[in-house]
Protein backbone atom coordinates (compact mmCIF):
# COMPACT_ATOMS: atom_id res chain seq x y z
CA UNK A 1 0.00 0.00 0.00
CA UNK A 2 0.96 3.67 -1.14
CA UNK A 3 0.95 6.25 1.75
CA UNK A 4 2.37 9.57 0.42
CA UNK A 5 4.10 12.16 2.81
CA UNK A 6 6.04 14.85 3.06
CA UNK A 7 8.68 15.86 6.07
CA UNK A 8 9.17 19.38 6.70
CA UNK A 9 12.74 20.01 7.93
CA UNK A 10 12.28 22.83 10.31
CA UNK A 11 16.08 23.45 10.76
CA UNK A 12 16.39 23.75 6.96
CA UNK A 13 13.67 26.26 6.19
CA UNK A 14 14.71 29.80 6.05
CA UNK A 15 11.29 30.89 5.23
CA UNK A 16 11.74 31.94 1.46
CA UNK A 17 8.08 31.16 0.44
CA UNK A 18 9.75 29.86 -3.00
CA UNK A 19 7.13 27.12 -2.02
CA UNK A 20 4.35 29.42 -1.31
CA UNK A 21 4.83 30.67 -4.63
CA UNK A 22 5.19 27.63 -6.54
CA UNK A 23 2.31 25.67 -5.13
CA UNK A 24 0.19 29.03 -6.37
CA UNK A 25 1.60 29.40 -9.91
CA UNK A 26 1.30 24.99 -10.07
CA UNK A 27 -2.31 25.25 -8.93
CA UNK A 28 -3.28 28.47 -9.85
CA UNK A 29 -5.18 29.53 -7.30
CA UNK A 30 -7.30 32.19 -6.30
CA UNK A 31 -5.83 35.33 -4.88
CA UNK A 32 -5.51 35.16 -1.31
CA UNK A 33 -5.56 31.14 -1.11
CA UNK A 34 -2.03 29.68 -0.30
CA UNK A 35 -2.19 25.69 -0.12
CA UNK A 36 1.41 26.23 1.25
CA UNK A 37 1.81 29.15 3.83
CA UNK A 38 5.03 29.48 5.85
CA UNK A 39 4.31 31.15 8.69
CA UNK A 40 7.15 32.47 11.37
CA UNK A 41 6.36 30.96 14.71
CA UNK A 42 8.17 31.98 17.96
CA UNK A 43 9.49 29.45 19.73
CA UNK A 44 11.62 29.71 23.32
CA UNK A 45 11.10 31.51 26.24
CA UNK A 46 12.80 34.87 27.05
CA UNK A 47 15.99 35.46 26.80
CA UNK A 48 16.20 32.21 24.47
CA UNK A 49 13.90 33.29 21.66
CA UNK A 50 14.19 32.71 18.23
CA UNK A 51 11.99 32.76 15.13
CA UNK A 52 11.61 29.85 12.94
CA UNK A 53 9.77 29.38 9.52
CA UNK A 54 7.02 26.26 9.77
CA UNK A 55 6.01 25.25 6.27
CA UNK A 56 1.75 24.20 6.29
CA UNK A 57 -0.14 22.25 4.06
CA UNK A 58 -2.87 19.68 3.96
CA UNK A 59 -1.70 16.57 5.93
CA UNK A 60 -3.34 14.04 3.85
CA UNK A 61 -4.74 12.63 7.18
CA UNK A 62 -5.24 9.09 7.51
CA UNK A 63 -8.15 9.18 9.71
CA UNK A 64 -9.60 12.87 8.12
CA UNK A 65 -11.84 14.61 10.02
CA UNK A 66 -12.89 16.66 7.16
CA UNK A 67 -13.95 13.64 5.10
CA UNK A 68 -16.05 12.52 7.93
CA UNK A 69 -17.39 15.96 8.51
CA UNK A 70 -18.70 16.52 5.03
CA UNK A 71 -22.00 15.62 4.30
CA UNK A 72 -21.89 14.68 0.63
CA UNK A 73 -19.14 13.06 0.67
CA UNK A 74 -17.43 15.18 -1.84
CA UNK A 75 -13.97 14.96 0.42
CA UNK A 76 -12.23 11.03 -0.64
CA UNK A 77 -9.24 9.55 0.26
CA UNK A 78 -7.21 7.67 -3.08
CA UNK A 79 -5.29 4.43 -2.54
CA UNK A 80 -2.16 6.05 -2.38
CA UNK A 81 -3.42 8.14 0.92
CA UNK A 82 -4.26 11.34 -0.90
CA UNK A 83 -7.40 13.72 -0.08
CA UNK A 84 -8.94 15.08 -2.71
CA UNK A 85 -11.92 17.34 -3.30
CA UNK A 86 -14.55 16.26 -5.65
CA UNK A 87 -15.88 19.09 -6.97
CA UNK A 88 -18.84 18.58 -8.60
CA UNK A 89 -19.91 16.79 -5.26
CA UNK A 90 -18.83 19.64 -2.66
CA UNK A 91 -22.01 22.01 -1.79
CA UNK A 92 -20.01 24.53 -0.20
CA UNK A 93 -21.52 23.69 3.56
CA UNK A 94 -17.96 24.18 4.44
CA UNK A 95 -18.30 21.66 7.35
CA UNK A 96 -14.85 20.36 6.02
CA UNK A 97 -12.99 23.98 7.13
CA UNK A 98 -15.05 23.51 10.77
CA UNK A 99 -13.47 19.78 11.29
CA UNK A 100 -9.95 20.70 9.88
CA UNK A 101 -7.70 21.60 12.94
CA UNK A 102 -4.90 22.29 10.40
CA UNK A 103 -6.66 25.06 8.51
CA UNK A 104 -5.93 23.47 5.08
CA UNK A 105 -8.89 23.95 3.44
CA UNK A 106 -10.16 27.09 1.84
CA UNK A 107 -13.54 28.36 0.33
CA UNK A 108 -13.26 30.11 -2.79
CA UNK A 109 -15.58 32.46 -2.18
CA UNK A 110 -17.73 33.95 -5.02
CA UNK A 111 -16.29 37.32 -4.21
CA UNK A 112 -12.97 36.08 -5.00
CA UNK A 113 -10.81 36.02 -7.87
CA UNK A 114 -8.28 34.02 -9.56
CA UNK A 115 -5.81 36.77 -11.14
CA UNK A 116 -6.99 37.08 -14.80
CA UNK A 117 -5.71 35.89 -17.60
CA UNK A 118 -5.49 32.54 -16.44
CA UNK A 119 -8.88 32.42 -14.56
CA UNK A 120 -10.59 30.59 -17.42
CA UNK A 121 -7.23 28.47 -18.18
CA UNK A 122 -6.78 27.55 -14.18
CA UNK A 123 -10.78 26.27 -14.10
CA UNK A 124 -11.01 24.65 -17.37
CA UNK A 125 -7.69 22.65 -16.16
CA UNK A 126 -8.77 22.69 -12.30
CA UNK A 127 -12.56 22.30 -12.50
CA UNK A 128 -12.20 25.05 -9.63
CA UNK A 129 -15.81 26.23 -8.99
CA UNK A 130 -16.84 29.71 -7.06
CA UNK A 131 -18.86 28.32 -3.80
CA UNK A 132 -16.51 25.16 -3.28
CA UNK A 133 -13.91 24.13 -1.23
CA UNK A 134 -10.66 23.63 -2.15
CA UNK A 135 -7.00 22.17 -0.84
CA UNK A 136 -3.59 21.20 -1.12
CA UNK A 137 -3.63 18.06 -3.52
CA UNK A 138 -0.06 17.15 -3.08
CA UNK A 139 -0.18 17.86 -6.86
CA UNK A 140 -1.64 14.70 -8.02
CA UNK A 141 -1.57 15.24 -11.50
CA UNK A 142 1.97 15.92 -11.43
CA UNK A 143 2.14 12.58 -9.31
CA UNK A 144 -0.27 10.64 -12.06
CA UNK A 145 1.24 12.17 -15.40
CA UNK A 146 4.52 11.21 -13.84
CA UNK A 147 3.56 7.22 -12.61
CA UNK A 148 2.24 7.20 -16.00
CA UNK A 149 5.49 7.81 -17.49
CA UNK A 150 7.63 5.54 -15.20
CA UNK A 151 8.74 8.37 -12.62
CA UNK A 152 9.25 7.76 -9.00
CA UNK A 153 6.84 10.70 -6.68
CA UNK A 154 9.45 12.26 -4.46
CA UNK A 155 12.39 11.20 -6.40
CA UNK A 156 12.26 12.41 -10.11
CA UNK A 157 10.81 16.06 -9.79
CA UNK A 158 8.10 15.76 -12.77
CA UNK A 159 6.35 13.60 -10.25
CA UNK A 160 6.77 15.73 -7.55
CA UNK A 161 4.74 18.27 -5.89
CA UNK A 162 5.78 21.53 -7.00
CA UNK A 163 6.92 22.92 -2.96
CA UNK A 164 9.31 20.27 -2.80
CA UNK A 165 10.56 20.65 -6.46
CA UNK A 166 11.19 24.31 -5.79
CA UNK A 167 12.77 24.32 -2.33
CA UNK A 168 16.31 25.64 -2.18
CA UNK A 169 17.31 24.06 1.27
CA UNK A 170 15.66 20.73 0.74
CA UNK A 171 13.83 21.84 3.36
CA UNK A 172 10.35 19.67 2.13
CA UNK A 173 10.80 15.69 0.89
CA UNK A 174 8.44 13.74 -0.57
CA UNK A 175 8.00 10.15 -0.45
CA UNK A 176 6.34 6.94 0.16
CA UNK A 177 5.72 6.49 4.13
CA UNK A 178 4.50 2.75 4.25
CA UNK A 179 7.96 2.14 2.04
CA UNK A 180 10.36 1.50 5.01
CA UNK A 181 13.10 2.46 3.01
CA UNK A 182 11.65 5.37 1.00
CA UNK A 183 13.56 8.93 2.04
CA UNK A 184 10.65 10.04 4.30
CA UNK A 185 10.41 6.87 6.49
CA UNK A 186 14.11 6.96 7.05
CA UNK A 187 13.68 10.38 7.64
CA UNK A 188 11.10 9.80 10.48
CA UNK A 189 12.99 7.06 12.07
CA UNK A 190 16.11 9.02 12.24
CA UNK A 191 15.21 12.57 12.99
CA UNK A 192 12.35 11.27 15.47
CA UNK A 193 9.86 13.14 13.48
CA UNK A 194 6.81 14.46 14.45
CA UNK A 195 2.91 14.57 13.42
CA UNK A 196 1.36 18.13 14.33
CA UNK A 197 -1.34 18.00 16.45
CA UNK A 198 -1.51 14.20 16.90
CA UNK A 199 -4.12 14.56 20.10
CA UNK A 200 -6.76 15.31 17.38
CA UNK A 201 -6.90 11.73 16.20
CA UNK A 202 -6.32 12.40 12.60
CA UNK A 203 -3.04 10.78 12.16
CA UNK A 204 -1.63 13.40 9.80
CA UNK A 205 0.62 11.77 6.77
CA UNK A 206 3.27 14.66 6.87
CA UNK A 207 6.05 14.92 9.43
CA UNK A 208 8.47 17.67 10.93
CA UNK A 209 11.92 17.15 12.07
CA UNK A 210 14.84 19.09 12.81
CA UNK A 211 17.41 17.83 10.42
CA UNK B 1 -3.46 46.98 -2.61
CA UNK B 2 -2.95 46.89 1.29
CA UNK B 3 -6.38 47.11 2.04
CA UNK B 4 -7.99 44.42 -0.34
CA UNK B 5 -9.35 41.57 1.39
CA UNK B 6 -7.65 39.23 -0.50
CA UNK B 7 -4.36 40.34 0.83
CA UNK B 8 -5.95 40.47 4.65
CA UNK B 9 -6.50 36.80 4.14
CA UNK B 10 -3.14 36.50 2.80
CA UNK B 11 -1.65 37.82 6.24
CA UNK B 12 -4.12 35.65 8.55
CA UNK B 13 -3.32 32.95 6.80
CA UNK B 14 0.43 33.18 7.88
CA UNK B 15 -0.62 33.69 11.39
CA UNK B 16 -0.09 30.73 13.61
CA UNK B 17 -1.76 30.81 16.88
CA UNK B 18 -5.27 31.39 17.71
CA UNK B 19 -7.58 32.00 14.89
CA UNK B 20 -11.42 33.20 15.38
CA UNK B 21 -13.39 30.98 12.82
CA UNK B 22 -15.65 32.73 10.19
CA UNK B 23 -16.58 29.61 8.36
CA UNK B 24 -20.05 29.87 9.95
CA UNK B 25 -21.91 33.32 10.85
CA UNK B 26 -25.41 34.71 11.30
CA UNK B 27 -27.30 32.16 8.81
CA UNK B 28 -25.88 29.24 10.73
CA UNK B 29 -27.08 31.21 14.35
CA UNK B 30 -30.30 31.47 12.87
CA UNK B 31 -30.76 28.15 11.11
CA UNK B 32 -29.51 26.46 14.63
CA UNK B 33 -31.94 28.52 16.59
CA UNK B 34 -34.66 28.08 14.27
CA UNK B 35 -34.43 23.99 13.87
CA UNK B 36 -33.92 23.94 17.98
CA UNK B 37 -37.89 26.06 18.09
CA UNK B 38 -39.28 23.50 15.48
CA UNK B 39 -38.11 20.50 16.54
CA UNK B 40 -39.07 21.24 20.66
CA UNK B 41 -41.94 22.70 20.16
CA UNK B 42 -43.63 20.28 18.13
CA UNK B 43 -42.94 17.35 21.10
CA UNK B 44 -44.15 20.37 23.56
CA UNK B 45 -47.07 20.68 21.63
CA UNK B 46 -48.18 17.45 21.70
CA UNK B 47 -46.71 16.27 24.96
CA UNK B 48 -48.54 19.03 26.96
CA UNK B 49 -51.59 19.15 24.22
CA UNK B 50 -50.31 22.48 23.80
CA UNK B 51 -53.04 24.77 21.89
CA UNK B 52 -52.06 27.59 20.01
CA UNK B 53 -54.78 28.52 18.22
CA UNK B 54 -56.21 27.44 14.51
CA UNK B 55 -54.46 27.94 11.03
CA UNK B 56 -56.00 26.11 8.45
CA UNK B 57 -57.77 23.66 10.58
CA UNK B 58 -54.26 22.79 12.36
CA UNK B 59 -53.08 23.66 16.03
CA UNK B 60 -50.96 26.94 15.43
CA UNK B 61 -48.11 25.26 17.04
CA UNK B 62 -47.38 22.42 14.40
CA UNK B 63 -48.12 25.06 11.56
CA UNK B 64 -45.08 27.29 13.92
CA UNK B 65 -43.15 24.36 14.17
CA UNK B 66 -42.93 23.38 10.88
CA UNK B 67 -42.31 26.82 9.47
CA UNK B 68 -39.63 27.22 11.71
CA UNK B 69 -37.68 24.12 9.70
CA UNK B 70 -38.70 24.80 6.48
CA UNK B 71 -37.55 28.02 7.07
CA UNK B 72 -34.38 27.58 9.05
CA UNK B 73 -33.50 25.15 6.59
CA UNK B 74 -33.86 27.49 3.56
CA UNK B 75 -31.75 29.90 5.60
CA UNK B 76 -28.89 26.97 5.42
CA UNK B 77 -29.52 25.85 1.95
CA UNK B 78 -28.61 29.82 0.74
CA UNK B 79 -25.32 29.98 2.88
CA UNK B 80 -24.25 26.77 0.71
CA UNK B 81 -21.36 27.90 -1.76
CA UNK B 82 -23.85 25.82 -4.40
CA UNK B 83 -27.33 26.14 -2.63
CA UNK B 84 -28.20 24.13 -5.71
CA UNK B 85 -26.68 21.26 -4.83
CA UNK B 86 -28.22 20.56 -1.39
CA UNK B 87 -29.82 17.07 -1.98
CA UNK B 88 -26.62 15.99 -1.87
CA UNK B 89 -25.58 16.57 1.19
CA UNK B 90 -28.21 13.64 2.80
CA UNK B 91 -25.04 11.54 1.15
CA UNK B 92 -22.79 10.84 4.10
CA UNK B 93 -25.25 9.19 6.56
CA UNK B 94 -22.64 6.83 8.60
CA UNK B 95 -20.52 9.62 9.80
CA UNK B 96 -21.57 13.51 8.63
CA UNK B 97 -23.86 15.02 11.20
CA UNK B 98 -24.91 17.51 8.68
CA UNK B 99 -26.43 14.50 6.72
CA UNK B 100 -28.14 12.48 9.63
CA UNK B 101 -30.01 16.32 10.66
CA UNK B 102 -30.80 16.98 7.21
CA UNK B 103 -32.29 13.45 6.64
CA UNK B 104 -34.24 13.84 9.65
CA UNK B 105 -35.30 17.14 8.75
CA UNK B 106 -37.52 15.70 5.70
CA UNK B 107 -38.29 12.86 7.46
CA UNK B 108 -40.03 15.15 10.14
CA UNK B 109 -41.73 17.20 7.61
CA UNK B 110 -42.97 14.51 5.61
CA UNK B 111 -44.33 12.32 8.73
CA UNK B 112 -45.53 15.64 10.44
CA UNK B 113 -47.10 16.74 7.39
CA UNK B 114 -49.16 13.41 6.43
CA UNK B 115 -50.14 13.25 10.36
CA UNK B 116 -51.62 16.65 10.26
CA UNK B 117 -53.71 15.95 6.48
CA UNK B 118 -56.95 15.09 7.80
CA UNK B 119 -57.20 17.89 9.97
CA UNK B 120 -56.23 20.59 7.05
CA UNK B 121 -59.22 22.60 6.09
CA UNK B 122 -59.24 24.17 2.77
CA UNK B 123 -61.79 26.40 1.79
CA UNK B 124 -64.11 25.53 4.57
CA UNK B 125 -63.81 21.49 3.83
CA UNK B 126 -61.28 18.91 4.70
CA UNK B 127 -60.53 17.35 1.95
CA UNK B 128 -58.59 14.63 3.42
CA UNK B 129 -60.71 13.57 6.32
CA UNK B 130 -61.26 10.50 4.35
CA UNK B 131 -57.30 9.49 5.94
CA UNK B 132 -58.01 6.93 8.98
CA UNK B 133 -55.57 8.35 11.46
CA UNK B 134 -57.46 11.81 11.58
CA UNK B 135 -60.52 12.68 13.61
CA UNK B 136 -61.11 14.21 16.99
CA UNK B 137 -60.03 10.93 19.35
CA UNK B 138 -57.01 9.61 16.58
CA UNK B 139 -55.76 6.11 18.42
CA UNK B 140 -55.08 4.38 15.03
CA UNK B 141 -51.72 2.29 14.72
CA UNK B 142 -50.60 4.50 12.10
CA UNK B 143 -51.64 7.74 13.83
CA UNK B 144 -49.30 6.45 16.58
CA UNK B 145 -46.45 5.51 14.15
CA UNK B 146 -46.71 8.37 12.38
CA UNK B 147 -46.61 10.32 15.96
CA UNK B 148 -43.67 8.15 16.74
CA UNK B 149 -42.13 8.89 13.84
CA UNK B 150 -42.33 12.77 13.80
CA UNK B 151 -41.90 13.00 17.57
CA UNK B 152 -38.43 11.11 17.12
CA UNK B 153 -37.25 13.40 13.76
CA UNK B 154 -38.16 16.06 15.58
CA UNK B 155 -36.06 15.35 18.68
CA UNK B 156 -33.37 14.86 16.39
CA UNK B 157 -33.90 18.23 14.62
CA UNK B 158 -33.89 20.03 17.95
CA UNK B 159 -30.36 18.92 19.05
CA UNK B 160 -28.30 17.95 16.19
CA UNK B 161 -27.09 21.56 15.17
CA UNK B 162 -25.23 21.16 18.43
CA UNK B 163 -23.71 17.58 17.90
CA UNK B 164 -22.78 19.12 13.92
CA UNK B 165 -20.72 21.93 16.53
CA UNK B 166 -19.41 19.28 18.87
CA UNK B 167 -18.12 17.24 16.13
CA UNK B 168 -15.52 20.05 15.45
CA UNK B 169 -12.24 19.19 17.33
CA UNK B 170 -10.15 21.86 15.79
CA UNK B 171 -12.45 24.14 18.23
CA UNK B 172 -11.95 22.99 21.58
CA UNK B 173 -14.68 25.89 22.78
CA UNK B 174 -17.53 23.61 20.83
CA UNK B 175 -16.22 20.06 21.01
CA UNK B 176 -17.90 19.29 24.43
CA UNK B 177 -21.47 17.65 25.18
CA UNK B 178 -22.30 20.41 26.55
CA UNK B 179 -23.20 22.62 23.37
CA UNK B 180 -26.12 20.02 22.22
CA UNK B 181 -27.21 19.55 26.16
CA UNK B 182 -27.35 23.47 25.95
CA UNK B 183 -29.04 23.80 22.58
CA UNK B 184 -31.62 21.23 23.54
CA UNK B 185 -32.42 23.47 26.67
CA UNK B 186 -32.74 26.80 25.33
CA UNK B 187 -34.84 24.82 22.55
CA UNK B 188 -37.40 23.77 24.80
CA UNK B 189 -37.47 27.15 27.03
CA UNK B 190 -38.22 28.87 23.35
CA UNK B 191 -41.23 27.21 23.26
CA UNK B 192 -42.40 27.79 26.56
CA UNK B 193 -41.35 31.84 25.11
CA UNK B 194 -43.78 31.17 22.25
CA UNK B 195 -46.49 29.55 24.64
CA UNK B 196 -45.94 33.03 26.79
CA UNK B 197 -46.31 35.52 23.78
CA UNK B 198 -49.35 33.85 22.50
CA UNK B 199 -51.49 33.45 25.83
CA UNK B 200 -52.42 36.94 26.36
CA UNK B 201 -53.47 36.70 22.33
CA UNK B 202 -55.58 33.80 22.58
CA UNK B 203 -55.99 33.81 25.99
CA UNK B 204 -56.15 30.36 26.96
CA UNK B 205 -53.57 27.53 25.37
CA UNK B 206 -54.95 24.72 26.60
CA UNK B 207 -52.28 24.17 29.44
CA UNK B 208 -52.22 25.16 32.95
CA UNK B 209 -50.76 28.59 32.97
CA UNK B 210 -48.77 27.75 36.57
CA UNK B 211 -47.46 24.49 35.34
CA UNK B 212 -45.84 26.40 32.53
CA UNK B 213 -44.49 29.02 34.30
CA UNK B 214 -42.98 26.85 37.26
CA UNK B 215 -41.43 24.50 34.19
CA UNK B 216 -40.25 27.67 32.47
CA UNK B 217 -38.68 28.68 35.79
CA UNK B 218 -36.87 25.16 36.04
CA UNK B 219 -35.99 24.74 32.43
CA UNK B 220 -34.33 28.52 32.62
CA UNK B 221 -32.20 27.16 35.56
CA UNK B 222 -31.09 24.36 33.71
CA UNK B 223 -30.08 26.37 30.63
CA UNK B 224 -28.72 28.96 33.14
CA UNK B 225 -26.19 25.58 34.83
CA UNK B 226 -25.07 24.19 31.96
CA UNK B 227 -23.84 27.17 30.25
CA UNK B 228 -22.30 28.11 33.56
CA UNK B 229 -20.52 24.79 33.81
CA UNK B 230 -19.82 24.93 30.08
CA UNK B 231 -18.17 28.19 30.90
CA UNK B 232 -16.32 27.16 33.77
CA UNK B 233 -14.84 23.86 32.21
CA UNK B 234 -13.23 25.84 29.17
CA UNK B 235 -11.88 28.45 31.72
CA UNK B 236 -9.52 25.31 32.96
CA UNK B 237 -9.32 24.26 29.57
CA UNK B 238 -6.76 24.74 26.59
CA UNK B 239 -5.55 28.13 25.39
CA UNK B 240 -8.14 28.29 22.28
CA UNK B 241 -10.85 27.79 25.02
CA UNK B 242 -9.25 30.27 27.32
CA UNK B 243 -9.62 32.57 24.56
CA UNK B 244 -13.22 31.62 23.56
CA UNK B 245 -14.41 32.44 27.09
CA UNK B 246 -12.13 35.84 27.72
CA UNK B 247 -14.33 36.78 24.37
CA UNK B 248 -17.96 36.38 26.00
CA UNK B 249 -16.89 37.43 29.04
CA UNK B 250 -14.42 40.39 28.54
CA UNK B 251 -14.14 40.51 24.92
CA UNK B 252 -15.93 41.82 22.21
CA UNK B 253 -19.23 39.24 22.52
CA UNK B 254 -19.60 40.31 26.48
CA UNK B 255 -22.29 42.83 25.95
CA UNK B 256 -24.58 40.05 24.01
CA UNK B 257 -23.25 37.15 26.18
CA UNK B 258 -23.48 38.44 29.40
CA UNK B 259 -26.51 40.91 28.64
CA UNK B 260 -28.30 39.13 26.05
CA UNK B 261 -27.87 35.34 26.97
CA UNK B 262 -27.51 35.61 31.13
CA UNK B 263 -29.29 38.47 31.96
CA UNK B 264 -32.22 39.21 29.69
CA UNK B 265 -32.61 35.73 28.28
CA UNK B 266 -32.31 33.89 31.55
CA UNK B 267 -32.12 36.48 34.84
CA UNK B 268 -34.78 38.80 34.16
CA UNK B 269 -36.93 35.91 33.03
CA UNK B 270 -36.90 33.66 35.77
CA UNK B 271 -37.70 36.46 37.94
CA UNK B 272 -40.42 37.78 35.56
CA UNK B 273 -41.70 34.18 36.20
CA UNK B 274 -41.51 33.56 40.00
CA UNK B 275 -43.49 37.27 39.80
CA UNK B 276 -46.19 35.98 37.09
CA UNK B 277 -46.29 32.37 39.31
CA UNK B 278 -47.81 34.59 42.02
CA UNK B 279 -50.35 37.12 39.95
CA UNK B 280 -53.14 36.77 37.92
CA UNK B 281 -55.26 38.13 35.40
CA UNK B 282 -53.15 41.05 32.92
CA UNK B 283 -50.35 41.45 35.20
CA UNK B 284 -49.85 37.70 34.60
CA UNK B 285 -50.46 37.78 31.12
CA UNK B 286 -48.24 40.73 30.08
CA UNK B 287 -45.71 39.51 32.03
CA UNK B 288 -45.56 36.43 30.64
CA UNK B 289 -45.23 38.17 26.78
CA UNK B 290 -42.03 39.73 27.62
CA UNK B 291 -40.88 36.58 29.42
CA UNK B 292 -41.40 34.81 25.86
CA UNK B 293 -39.53 37.76 24.10
CA UNK B 294 -36.97 37.81 26.27
CA UNK B 295 -36.11 33.78 26.12
CA UNK B 296 -36.27 33.76 22.43
CA UNK B 297 -33.81 36.44 22.07
CA UNK B 298 -31.33 34.69 24.61
CA UNK B 299 -32.04 31.83 22.62
CA UNK B 300 -30.99 33.05 19.31
CA UNK B 301 -28.27 35.53 20.91
CA UNK B 302 -26.67 31.80 22.94
CA UNK B 303 -26.18 30.31 19.34
CA UNK B 304 -25.14 33.22 17.94
CA UNK B 305 -22.54 33.67 20.90
CA UNK B 306 -21.01 30.35 20.70
CA UNK B 307 -20.98 30.31 16.78
CA UNK B 308 -19.01 33.69 17.70
CA UNK B 309 -16.47 32.01 19.71
CA UNK B 310 -15.48 29.60 18.27
CA UNK B 311 -11.98 29.47 18.20
CA UNK B 312 -9.31 27.22 16.41
CA UNK B 313 -6.75 25.57 18.55
CA UNK B 314 -3.04 26.38 16.83
CA UNK B 315 -2.69 24.40 13.77
CA UNK B 316 1.05 23.14 15.84
CA UNK B 317 1.65 21.94 18.51
CA UNK B 318 5.27 20.76 18.91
Amino acid sequence: MTRYSMVLDLKRCIGCMACTEACAVENMTPLGIWFAPVPKVEVGKYPNVKDIFVPMLCNHCKEAPCITACPTSALKKRNDGIVLVDRDACCGSRACMAACPYGALHFYDKKMRILAPFEDYAQRKFGYEKGTVMKCTFCAHRIDSGLAKGLKPGVDPEATPACVVTCPTDARIFGDLDDPQSNVSNLVRQFNGRQPRPETGANPSNYYING
Amino acid sequence: MASHPSVNVFVQRLEVGLKTQTVWGINHAVWFFLMGVGGALFITRHLLRLNLGSILGLNGADIISLLAVVVGGAVLISDLGRPTRFMKALRNVRTSRISIGAICDFVFLAAAMVLLMPDLEIGGSRPFAFLPWGGPNPSSLVNQFLLAVAGISAFVVAVYAGFVLSFSASIPFWHTEAVPLQFLAYSFASTLGIGFIALPILGNIGVNIKLLEFMGILLLAACLVLTGSHIFNMTWSNPASRASVRMLIKGSLSRTFIGGVIVAGIIVPMLLLSLAYYSTGPVEYFTLAICGVLILAGGFLLRHSIMKAGIYAPALSF
